[in-house]
């Protein structure tokens, strides 16, 4: 199958969104009291699974996103490269100075 | 370079654009200005890195050299990459005006790229010099073992012209390695001398120079030399013992003086021989070294007597020595006098190109190009390393021999475009390269960090050394020592070497200089204090006990893999060996270690658990290849990957690994994989499931980052307009981090000099502030200029609080448009217009102020967030109250719907109101959308009303006519009571005045349900600027606004509605740094008014610090600048607190790259959760700004829903 058939997102998805639902307050108190359910039980099937050996590890997991990255999705942000102006953009980036420059870079 | 002796002038390759500066010099051979007097080949003078399709216009990037025929006055430059010569009118005229090429050598027309055999293609383009004399072109063409020999007469030379003679192989079609006085073994340059006509050949691969008799009368001479340098006899070929013996390298010719230049690029000095024909042959010994101080040094520097990674041109008359030093180096061409009398071991430059003092005097220490060397510039980012819980973020920064270091916000974002601190340079404004120090580096491309001692690791690749450096918040300072050094015994020390306290990473050209791999990495196990590091040319992988009181200076490894001692370098095959080892990950819930085998391009897994490790063990699996039999790829550096078979593009085989990262609660590995650069279309971050239950070896990757797919071949193009670059795609991504946590990969993009963060999508995103303090997200409206981009979408949002206080927010909504600069090849976004709005409250009735127009459309968006659905009426009102249309619409329950009136049936009265009752609370947004005349829609928020305001009177304060704005009141009577009063208006003194309205106090009657508009009208150049006061005699208040819009001739440039606050309750997220969205010099202007009888006092803060504190007097109006009074990255919570007469509005005002000036109100902050519209794509960009105004820090969820009220998975906040 190709890779880009494949939606991680969904693969994944349940787990890792019980696994906020374990470690946040309830974020959908209106909805879907089954669905939250049996994400607990996913949930916590997940972490029993990946069988964590390391306290740290662990406690870093209080705030862990609900989230997989997605084939072909884009860049949210860039550091070092603007435009002439300064402003940050993803084609920008140090330039050469024109024509009148002394650079030979 | 290339010298043309016509015009006096030196060609410079600017390496980083493709094109070439003339350097006017003086009959001396001195430059007569170091400024260019025109550069020609790339006509984007100031773009850098673009990577052209190939043309008849440039060469690509990066092979860029030249050579100047003066006798005929044309101009060849030598495109490595493309595989072939190009060949200009070398006249000024001509080369000014970015001219095509006449012809082209080594290719059967200007767009192909072919490498060959035969009397017409090229294996590649080695070193090349002309006979001008002879009219004849001498190519190495390393290769297929041999030099060719063109016939370049005017009138003889032709497109794809066929060679007339080879040198090295007995006809065009063969080409074994051989030795001799007829063999060549990778001839890697050639020289030619005018004066005895002959021609010297680096015959590389045989350690030896040859010298030809090659008088074009006698071309039978060419097939076998007649003398050699470097070795005792034709059939020798050792490499030398010893450093003052010769290596054939890049060679340059002094015919004045007879005298041989080899450039030795990994030792960074020029060697001068005698090559007098009566003087020449055997053994040589060099007579002066330059750029070192004597025959056995070697270490790189930029200096006024040091040269690094030199290549040599020489000016016989002038008896001037030309050194160019590329971007790892000086930037630079330094000048030397070789005249006999000058020349000396180690002597100084006499000027230089590229750095001048402020004072015009040559630079000879500064090193970076075009002093763009700050905090917000790169010139290649080979890794990054996150520190996740200080929020830090480590970029060693190759060619600028440094670390980078950014601090983050509370999530890990992007708190500041602006680094705050350097490693390995004294500050951000610096790049030195000299001798190796506790405090400085040399092509630092690796790096890791330990959280649980705060120490950072880096690579410092040409000293074969890892320093160690404390940086706890607090201690880390720009510019500061290491604390420790390993793979050296001291910070001054830099051998290659093996053992258990050796590391050889030989960092070089080709070898993570130039080349598509890195030969080193780092990854620290943090619970058992061990450091892993790849040890590149030993073909292994260390391990070092990095606990504090265990690690010291030239510390000894506890553990090697890849080798089954530590005194073995040869790269092993199968599971036992590695290859090149470079960038690793450390998996700490199963303990296993990832490694990049950069040989051969795969990744090999260990177990390095350390109650089951042993020296030299097995890897357990591999991953890019199917078994751990893969033979090495075909050599390293730049050429290497076209050299050969087009590898696969697909998801389970990788063209050139860098970067690797890992997820372990996920079990997912990140590998960035790319080819781009080196001609391999393949540019992407593959990313593998790698549980343990699961991982079989050549497992296909499951997600490909930067790319549609794992399959989908990357364009060969980059820059301008080009459909591919940019958001989507990633370009040569070496290092990568991941923030598992807040599930974000950090990317590097070395070719353009960048670090990309990937946001993955999600439906529900952490905001962790501090108190008093604002945090902005954005959707992306993600954008490759006429490529891939985000389609519209729409969510509604809710602002979850944890526990504590929800957080105030203002909700931006940005629309703009993707540009790009044709001069530098960069991208922009031209600010169109933007609307602010104040999440919604639930509600049950609002009355909404509509003005139908051709080119004008009203959106209500509504959002329930209950259970059950709720019913809707809306009442469509003329100006006297009357119903002219009614409606009905449900919205079930979490679920959101648009109604746009104008498709609803029936139009829209000019000035109307439309009323909104519903069964069930709703959340509303009400928009005004207004296309203007260039096509562009504007958003505005449309008044809403939902109720009456029984107030005194209301102060809308400002109100502006003229120049280039006009204004309006409108007036809704939300009420069944008839409303009548008058609308005063008001200069900055408080002196009524009209404003360009009818009258200075216009009388007002709103029927129930009616609205009412006054309009100024005034179209004089100058802005009268003052405030309108909406003042009741009968009935409640009616909801007053102002509308006003900004116009640039004739056309609508932006609208916003200004209604302003009372101080007790004026506080506003502020932000005057650009984003990628938000291009522009931003502003907010503070409007104050004082409509009261008496003096009244106010101040101004941000967050709990006071900004400014003024008075006004009774009636006066004024406008303070937040940019004027607290800079230009002003950010946070600013309030206007004082008498409570006093009424305020904040304005952000964003002047565009157009210098057009976009307008917004950012609404008072406020308590409200519910934002029913958050669009993205299509130009139209998101953004939340959370403020915390309370003293205790805040967190929490923003929760998209999609419209049917699924979460919105899909979202992408930056």
């Amino acid at each position: 199958m190709p890779i880009s058939d494949v939606n991680l997102g969904q693969r994944t998805g349940s787990l890792l969104r019980s696994t906020v639902y374990l470690l946040h307050h309830e974020y959908e108190p209106k909805l879907g009291g089954d669905m939250r359910i049996a994400g607990q039980i996913i949930g916590l099937t997940g972490f029993i699974a990946l069988g964590f050996n390391s306290a740290a590890l662990a406690q870093q997991q209080t705030d862990v996103c609900d989230c997989t990255p997605v084939s072909g999705q884009p860049a949210a942000d860039v550091l070092a490269s603007h435009d002439r102006w300064g402003n940050p953009t993803f084609i920008g980036g140090i330039t050469n100075g024109g024509p009148d420059s002394g650079s030979v870079w | 370079m290339a010298l043309d002796r016509v015009n006096n002038q030196l060609f410079v390759p600017a390496y980083g654009n493709g094109g070439f500066r003339a350097f006017q010099l003086t009959a001396e051979g001195v430059p007569e200005d170091r400024r260019a007097r025109f550069i020609t080949s790339r006509e984007s003078l100031i773009g850098r890195r673009s990577v052209p399709a190939p043309s008849a216009r440039e060469a690509t990037f990066p092979g860029a050299a030249g050579l100047f025929d003066a006798s005929t006055e044309r101009f060849f430059t030598i495109d490595r990459f493309a595989n072939r010569i190009l060949v200009y009118d070398g006249s000024q005229d001509q080369l000014r005006n970015f001219p095509d090429a006449e012809l082209v050598i080594g290719q059967p027309d200007f767009s192909s790229t072919q490498r060959g055999l035969g009397p017409n293609r090229l294996g590649a383009v080695g070193g090349s010099i002309i006979d001008e004399a002879g009219q004849r072109l001498f190519v190495a063409d390393g290769p297929n073992n041999r030099v060719l020999v063109f016939d370049i007469r005017p009138d003889v030379l032709t497109n794809d012209p066929r060679a007339v003679a080879v040198i090295g192989q007995p006809d065009f079609e063969s080409r074994d390695p051989g030795i001799g006085p007829s063999g060549l073994t990778r001839p890697a340059s050639v020289a030619y001398d005018p004066v005895f006509e002959r021609l010297f050949v680096s015959d590389a691969g045989n350690n030896r120079v040859l010298i030809f008799d090659a008088g074009a009368d006698n071309p039978d001479a060419l097939e076998s030399a007649v003398a050699v340098m470097g070795q005792p006899d034709f059939i020798s070929r050792a490499p030398r013992e010893s450093l003052d013996q010769l290596e054939a390298e890049s060679l340059a010719y002094d015919y004045r003086n007879h005298r041989l230049f080899i450039a030795e690029d990994l030792e960074h000095r020029i060697m001068v021989y005698d090559a007098h024909p009566d003087r020449v042959g055997g053994p040589a010994t060099a007579i002066a070294v330059i750029g070192q101080p004597d025959e056995f040094s070697t270490h790189p520097a930029v200096s006024q007597t040091r040269v690094a990674m030199p290549r040599a041109t020489i000016n016989s008359e002038a008896q001037k020595l030309y050194v160019s030093e590329g971007y790892p180096a000086g930037n630079r061409v330094v000048v030397f006098d070789i005249s006999p009398e000058s020349l000396a071991t180690g002597m100084p430059a006499v000027d230089v190109l590229g750095h001048e003092t402020p004072d015009g005097e040559p630079d000879f220490d500064n090193r970076m190009a075009q002093g763009h060397l700050d905090g917000r510039s790169l010139a290649a980012a080979r890794a990054v390393v996150l520190d996740p819980v200080d929020h830090r973020l480590f970029v060693p920064d190759e060619y600028n021999h440094r670390v980078v270091v950014w601090q983050l916000d509370e999530l890990n974002r992007i708190a500041d475009y602006d680094a705050r601190w350097v490693l390995g340079q004294p500050d951000l404004n610096t790049s030195h390269m000299g001798e190796p120090t506790a405090r400085n580096m040399t092509v630092p491309i690796g790096g890791a960090y330990d959280t649980s001692t705060k120490r950072l690791f880096i690579g410092d690749g040409y000293h074969n050394r890892i320093l160690v450096y404390d940086v706890a918040p607090g201690t880390l300072q720009s510019g500061m020592a290491a604390s420790v050094v390993i793979g050296q015994p001291d910070f001054e020390s830099v051998t290659r070497q093996a053992g258990r306290t050796g590391i050889n990473f030989d960092v070089r050209m080709g070898r993570g200089i130039a080349s598509d791999f890195l030969p080193m990495g780092f990854a620290v196990d943090e619970s058992g204090q061990r450091l892993f590091v790849s040890d590149g040319a030993n073909n292994r992988i260390l391990i070092y006990d990095i606990t504090r009181s265990q690690l010291g200076n030239g510390a000894a490894a506890i553990g090697v893999l890849g080798q089954a001692d530590y005194d073995s370098t040869s790269a092993r095959p199968g599971a036992l060996g590695i290859d090149n080892p470079g960038h690793l990950a450390y998996d700490a819930a199963t303990e296993r270690l990832f490694a990049i085998d950069a040989g051969r391009k795969i990744v090999l897994v260990y177990d390095v658990d350390p109650a089951r490790f042993e020296d030299g063990q097995a890897a357990i699996a591999v991953i890019g290849s199917d078994g751990f039999d893969t033979p090495a790829a075909a050599g390293g550096g730049p050429l290497a990957a076209v050299l050969g078979t087009p590898p696969r593009i697909d998801g389970s085989s990788f063209v050139t690994p860098n970067g690797i990262a890992h997820d372990p609660l996920r079990q997912l590995l990140y590998v960035a994989d790319g080819g781009g650069t080196f001609g391999v279309p393949a540019d992407r971050v593959l990313v593998f499931d790698v549980a343990p239950e699961r991982l079989e070896n050549g497992p296909e990757a499951v997600a490909a980052l930067g790319a549609p797919d794992g399959q989908t071949a990357a364009s060969q193009t980059w820059g301008g307009a080009e459909p591919v670059p940019g958001q989507f795609r990633i370009r040569d991504t070496r290092g990568i981090d991941l923030d598992y946590e807040n599930g974000r990969l950090w990317a590097t993009g070395s070719f353009e000099s960048r670090v990309v963060a990937f946001n993955f999508p999600r439906a529900a995103w952490n905001y962790r502030i501090a108190a008093n303090s604002t945090q902005s997200f954005s959707t992306l409206d993600a954008s490759d200029l006429g490529g891939q981009s985000d389609p519209r979408t729409v969510a509604a949002l809710r602002v979850d609080a944890d526990g504590s206080r929800a957080p105030a927010a203002t909700i931006i909504y940005t629309g703009s448009r993707q540009t790009v600069d044709a001069a530098s090849q960069r991208h922009s976004r031209r600010l169109i217009g933007e609307a602010a709005v104040a999440p919604s409250s639930p509600l049950t009735h609002a009355t909404v102020f509509v003005d139908g127009a051709p080119e004008r459309r009203h959106a209500l968006h509504v959002y329930n967030p209950e259970n059950s659905e709720s019913e809707l009426a809306l009442v469509l009102r003329d100006s006297q109250g009357l119903v002219t249309a009614q409606w009905q619409r449900t919205v079930p329950g979490g679920q959101s719907i648009a109604i746009e009136l104008e498709s609803l049936g029936g139009a829209i009265p000019p000035e109307a109101a439309v009323t909104i009752d519903a069964v069930r609370p709703v959340a509303l947004t009400a928009l005004r959308i207004t296309t203007n005349g260039r096509g562009e829609e504007m958003l505005a928020p449309a008044p809403i009303a939902a109720g009456s305001e029984p107030a005194e009177r209301t102060v809308l304060p400002l109100f502006v006519s003229g120049g280039d704005r006009q204004s309006s009141v409108v007036l809704v009577n939300p009420t069944d009571e008839l409303m009548t009063g008058r609308i005063s208006f008001h200069d900055e003194s408080g002196t009524r005045t009209p404003l360009g309205t009818e009258s200075d106090v216009v009388d007002y009657r709103v029927p129930p349900y009616g609205s009412r508009v006054v309009a100024s009208h005034d179209a004089g150049p100058r802005a009268n600027r003052g405030y309108a006061v909406v003042t009741p005699e009968t009935g409640g208040t009616p909801h007053s606004s102002a509308l006003i819009e900004r116009s640039y001739g004739g056309l609508t440039a932006s609208e916003s509605i200004a209604t302003g606050t009372t101080a007790d309750a004026a506080r506003f997220a502020i932000d005057l740094r650009p984003t990628p969205i938000r291009h522009g010099e931003i502003d907010t202007q503070l409007v104050v008014v004082n409509p009261s009888a008496d003096v009244a006092t106010f101040e101004i803060s941000s967050g709990t610090q006071t900004v400014a504190m003024s008075e006004l007097a009774p009636g006066e109006q004024t406008v303070l600048s937040v940019r004027a009074l607290d800079g230009d990255s002003a950010n946070g919570i600013y309030s206007v607190t004082g008498d409570d007469a006093l009424v305020v509005v904040a304005r952000q005002q964003t002047t565009n790259i157009r210098a057009e000036q976009v307008d917004v109100e950012l609404p008072p902050l406020g308590d409200a959760q519910f934002a029913p519209y958050a669009p993205n794509g299509a130009g139209i960009a998101t953004e939340v700004r959370l403020a915390n105004t309370s003293s205790e820090p805040a967190a929490g969820m923003l929760v998209f829903r999609e419209v049917d009220g699924a979460p919105a998975i899909g979202t992408i906040l930056r």
